[in-house]
């Protein structure tokens, strides 16, 4: 177990440093002065801010610099908010970056995940019923279509239309307010885990240990509590790692589309705005997050999968 | 007798068709995958053919005439610019699957080139070539991309380069796993041992092997090259006025939910261009991979 | 399977309630009581307010900060914290008299040392404020700003706690007008020192005008709240404004059709305008901007360096009336001269294109003979971009103008569209890699000089890139003239000087656009030309 954990944090750790390398080179290349607005700067108020984000000293250093401050988990000031530091604007003290896209993608995990397997399940106990299909249908749809689309759709229907809902805008994080993002989330994501359910929990239902299970005269419901659950849950552990990883970057197109103050706004007003250090910060931060969540998710996939224990 | 009876059964027994046109006859007769099929080519060809042949330009401003609602004259009504949707909604779609196509076929190129080297060659250079795959992995796309566009400006071939890059891990990963099984099957021992070069093998034998494979899982990649060109758009990132595409398209249509058709049938052609596909690639799969 | 579900559902259905139950946090969606709900129209880059620029935060500024002087709500100078003031008679030194009572918002006195600390902080190169050439006239304010001199050195006095001494270079007509704008307003020495960059968060802010900083959630809403130690705070009748930094109209409009929103911002986009008017009536207020809109030849580029007649044809072959009438419909002026007609009280107004009231058949034709003798034709045409930044009216604007240019000189032309990304675009401009490109200037104050800088040569503003040395001179020698009659004859003459090199294509002047709740009371700005909002003018009827 322990050589496990090692083994897959020998892996994370290059990973971390290249996608760092390669954001830091990337966000350095770009010609120009990234302090240009539209009233010309005086020369002298240039070199200061130069001075300031250490923009004066060679590339080499400045990796360094950076490196080590990402170790004592300092992102940075930000270009754009200028003098304010990225930790505070990433994890502010009130609700607002970070913690408002965590909820969006916890609350959307809550629901997607029960959810999904639940009518994952029933949709593979009770095969080729409307209900069945339903899921088949739901997940091939869902699938396709992406959140751009079904966000702006349901946000007319439901708020231009039938005026139920704010249109966008975070409100106070009320129920009003988070309802629309967390619903069109969930629904990219449930029809798919529920998709995946079923199918594992035909194919369990077929195997032979079910079936052995059957012809001992086992009562059903002992049969899938007891026996089938844990081998069906594991093709849909599996796909969490990936789908919370996309669930924070849907959560950047769905605060996009509902005006939400997050994570997402942040990165593309960044980009923008040419707030180098803070697109910087928060791409570094993201695949750090898929970097855990992915190991959690492959520790909870060891517990489950007796297979992998040998 | 019985014997005569057997062996002419045997010589007039229907001859066993080819893998290809197997899989071909299955496909044929999956109507969902026809229809689906059917539906992209006569989307293809308005794309190609509404631009040219319409009377209103997809660029030139009509000020009197902006914001009209679907009517006999404006199909699909009018922009904020004056401008006919119907012939927008086309040159956008256009524009869109030739980012898509086009992204595609990098795509499967670099991957299935990257696959098949990695899983032939095994090895260290497998290890350090999946290793790296793993690392490109774990970066997010979307930040990626936003950063690329917004540092080096906008520019369709940008953003292109940008969605191809991330793409092709998944075809490699696919292609390199069924390059390590195809490895050692007889023909392969075969060729190798009459002194045929690993280049040759790997494209003369293992290549055509894996179209199955390949060919699903690009119909699969186009989509989602559809769906990433749209993001991006939908950020402003990536295509340039006055050119659109349907992910800009919806954006300003979602910008502008007054007038209710901007936003519906670019919305409507995406999500049928979208599930079509998606049709295919379920069609294609039962087509070559029945179970 | 029954049970199964059954046993699944109900723990969910548990879950939701408490999920829901939880974030349904008290929220006053109904209107709340005296709380002014503005747009602000984008997160503020900053809250410092020596580094502020741009017109959301400088919103925001205009109510957390005052200064020597106040404005009415037609930009008219009236008493700020100086309750009186004397030029003297060489026209360099201004003697400002403070009044007693001045107070910051933690109960601290207001003195002439913290105006001495706030200008210093402004002309400093390590504060790096983007305005830190704005009070160049005063003594030293150059060298310090080229880093030649200590920011001690400034010409400005404390003569005692009440009594605050500027010292110009010299005469600077206009100097009083600077004071309207609130990067001169005073701040707390004690508190940037105490706190350091972190002075702008809502616990550490220390403000010295009408509110003061409660709360702030970036890319939310920024929430103020009255200063009970504001100078005039007993005429202050909000008690809280909310700032809300709605970027695009989806948000805007309909947060303010559903009452979420009181005052919107200043753009509304140009295709709703019509229906919005229809709507909202006098709800929507449509003001004359004190800014520019035109657009930059590059003088540098050999196509137009040397061909005057082919940029006067290029700026009489668009048709302004046209374009503000037809295509852009919200009242903005048509614009053929090198300022606004408004600025000064209208005294450049005459200054104009001789052609400009020509019929437009007469323009049209005119053009076109200036285009042929510039050595363009059907054989040989010209090819040129138009450069603009990502923005709805910029985008409307190039389509008209490179239309009416098709449409004047046909096979003669060929058009190309450029569009940038914002700051890939102002770089690009700065840098001169353009050929036309879409320019624009909002006056930081109501005075001339407020736009002569546009075309004086080494001026960070001049994207142009136009220099003629004549007009320098006329301008110099305009700016130290001491009789005002004389000045504004002389400023007349520099202007001619562009006027008639045709070094830009000005277009239109702008005007912005608010819808305001009726129930906003006191609120007048249809002849608030230069846009200065102060929550403090308005009250909240029920």
């Amino acid at each position: 177990m322990i050589k496990f954990i090692i083994k897959r944090m020998l892996i994370a750790i290059p990973t971390m440093l290249t996608i760092i390398f390669l954001v830091f080179l990337l966000v350095h290349a770009t010609p120009g002065n990234p302090f240009q607005g539209e009233r010309a700067l005086s020369p002298e108020v240039i070199k200061q801010l130069l001075h300031q984000y250490r923009l004066d000293l060679p590339l080499w250093k400045q990796f360094i610099l950076y490196v080590n401050d990402l170790l004592h988990g300092d992102f940075g000031l930000s270009y754009k908010f200028l003098g304010q530091s990225i930790n505070a604007l990433i994890f502010p003290d009130y609700v607002g970056g970070f913690w408002v896209t965590l909820r969006l993608a916890v609350y959307a995990m809550i629901f997607t995940v029960p959810l999904g397997i639940v009518f994952g399940c029933y949709a593979g106990l009770y095969r080729n019923s409307w209900f069945d299909r339903l899921v088949v249908t739901c997940n091939m749809f869902f699938s396709a279509v992406p959140t751009i689309v079904t966000g702006p759709l349901f946000v007319f229907i439901l708020a231009v239309l039938l005026h139920v809902l704010p249109a966008s805008g975070w409100g106070d994080g009320d129920f009003k307010h988070i309802f629309l993002p967390v619903f069109v989330l969930t629904l990219a994501y449930a029809p798919t885990v529920a998709f995946v359910t079923r199918g594992s929990i035909i194919d369990v239902l077929n195997s032979n240990f079910i079936r052995t299970a059957r012809a001992k005269g086992l009562p059903t419901k002992s049969i899938i509590f007891k026996h089938a659950i844990k081998p069906t849950l594991i093709p849909v552990v599996s796909l969490l790692g990936p789908m919370f990883a996309g669930v924070l970057v849907g959560a950047i197109v769905t605060e996009q589309v509902f005006a939400l103050p997050g994570l997402g706004i942040l990165t593309t007003n960044g980009a923008t705005n040419r707030d180098y250090n803070l697109v910087l910060g928060i791409t570094i931060f993201g695949s750090f997050l898929t970097i855990v969540f992915n190991f959690m998710v492959d520790i909870l996939y060891f517990f489950l999968d007796p297979k992998i224990k040998q | 007798m019985i014997v005569g009876k057997k062996i002419s059964a045997v010589i007039n027994a229907p001859k066993a068709k080819g893998f290809w046109q197997n899989a071909y006859r299955r496909f044929w007769h999956n109507k969902f995958a026809m229809a689906s099929l059917l539906l992209i080519l006569i989307l293809a060809l308005l794309c190609v053919f509404v631009p040219m042949f319409s009377q209103f330009s997809y660029y030139k401003p009509d000020f009197t005439g902006s914001l009209q609602s679907p009517n006999l004259v404006h199909f699909f009504g009018t922009d904020g610019l004056g401008r006919d949707l119907f012939v927008r909604s086309f040159i956008g779609g256009r524009i869109t699957f030739e980012i898509a196509f086009a992204a595609t076929v990098v795509v499967l190129i670099i991957g299935v080139l990257y696959g098949s080297i990695a899983g032939f060659l095994g090895g260290r250079i497998d290890s350090l070539m999946m290793r790296f795959v793993d690392v490109l992995y774990g970066v997010p796309f979307l930040f990626f991309s936003i950063l690329l566009l917004t540092l080096f400006g906008q520019s369709l071939m940008l953003s292109f380069v940008a969605i191809a890059a991330i793409s092709w891990l998944d075809m490699a990963r696919v292609v390199r796993g069924q390059t390590l099984s195809l490895k050692h099957k007889e023909f392969v021992e075969a060729a190798t041992v009459c002194g045929v070069s690993k280049w040759k093998i790997i494209t003369r034998h293992i290549i055509p092997n894996l179209m199955g494979v390949v060919v699903v899982y690009a119909a699969l990649v186009v989509p989602n090259m559809i769906v990433l060109s749209a993001v991006l758009s939908f950020f402003g990132l990536g295509v340039m006025e006055p050119m659109t595409s349907w992910g800009l398209l919806i954006s300003d249509g979602s910008q502008n939910m007054d007038s209710w058709w901007l936003l519906l049938f670019p919305a409507i052609l995406m999500t049928s261009t979208l599930l079509a596909f998606a049709f295919v690639v379920n069609g294609l799969r039962d087509a070559l991979d029945p179970r | 399977m029954y049970s199964k579900l059954q046993k699944l559902i109900l723990p969910l259905v548990l879950g939701m309630l408490v999920v829901t139950a939880c974030s349904n946090k008290d929220s006053q969606n109904n209107h709340p009581l005296n709380m002014l709900r503005q747009d602000v129209g984008s997160e503020p880059p900053t809250l410092d307010l020596t580094k502020v620029e741009d017109t959301s935060s400088s919103r925001i500024m205009n109510d957390l900060f005052a200064g020597l002087l106040d404005y009415d709500q037609e930009n008219n100078i009236i008493p700020g914290m100086a309750s009186s003031w004397e030029l003297s008679p060489d026209g360099k030194t201004y003697t400002f008299h403070l009044r007693h009572d001045l107070k910051f918002s933690d109960g601290s006195a207001i003195t002439a040392k913290d105006f001495v600390y706030s200008w210093r902080r402004l002309v400093a190169p390590k504060t790096a404020s983007p305005y830190d050439s704005y009070l160049a006239s005063i003594v030293n304010a150059k060298q310090i700003i080229q880093n030649k001199a200590s920011p001690k050195t400034l010409g400005v006095e404390a003569k005692d706690s009440y009594t605050f001494v500027v010292n110009l270079e010299q005469p600077n007509a206009s100097f009083l007008k600077l004071l309207l704008l609130n990067v001169t307003y005073v701040i707390s020495q004690k508190n940037i020192e105490k706190y350091g960059s972190s002075w702008t968060e809502p616990a550490n802010m220390v403000t010295s005008g009408p509110y003061q900083l409660k709360e702030h959630v970036v890319n939310g809403y920024i929430l103020a709240v009255k200063n009970p130690y504001y100078y005039d705070e007993s005429n202050v009748s909000i008690e809280q404004v909310k700032y809300l930094p709605y970027e695009d109209k989806n948000t805007t409009i309909p947060s303010y059709k559903s009452g979420g929103l009181d005052i919107s911002f200043q753009a509304i986009p140009v295709d709703q305008y019509a229906e919005l008017k229809k709507q909202f009536g006098n709800q929507l207020h449509t003001v004359t901007q004190e800014a520019l809109y035109y657009y930059d030849f590059n003088m540098k580029n050999p196509v137009f360096a040397n061909n005057i007649k082919l940029r006067q044809a290029l700026s009489m072959a668009v048709d302004r009336e046209v374009l503000t009438r037809d295509v852009l419909k919200q009242g903005q002026k048509p614009l053929y001269s090198m300022s606004t007609a408004t600025v000064d009280n209208g005294v450049y107004a005459g200054l104009q294109y001789d052609w400009a009231s020509l019929p437009r058949d007469e323009q049209v034709r005119r053009a076109q003979l200036l285009y042929h003798a510039a050595g363009y034709s059907k054989s040989h045409p010209l090819e040129i971009s138009l450069s603009y930044n990502t923005n709805d009216l910029h985008k409307r604007v190039a389509l008209a103008v490179s239309a009416m240019w098709q449409d004047v000189f046909g096979d003669e032309i060929k058009v190309k569209l450029q569009n940038q990304e914002w700051k890939t675009f102002i770089q690009s401009r700065h840098k001169g890699n353009y050929e036309i490109a879409r320019d624009g200037w909002v006056a930081d104050y109501n005075g001339i000089t407020s736009y002569t800088m546009l075309y004086a040569h080494n001026s960070g503003q001049n994207n142009s890139h136009y220099y003629n040395p004549k007009y320098d001179a006329l301008l110099q020698q305009a700016i130290l003239e001491i009789d005002p009659n004389k000045q504004v004859e002389l400023f007349k003459q520099a202007l001619t000087v562009p006027l008639n090199d045709y070094p830009t294509i000005p277009l239109f002047q702008y005007t912005y656009q608010q819808l305001v709740k009726p129930y906003i009371k006191n609120y007048y700005p249809d002849k608030n030309y230069l846009e200065h909002m102060q929550s403090k003018w308005m009250s909240i009827a029920k």
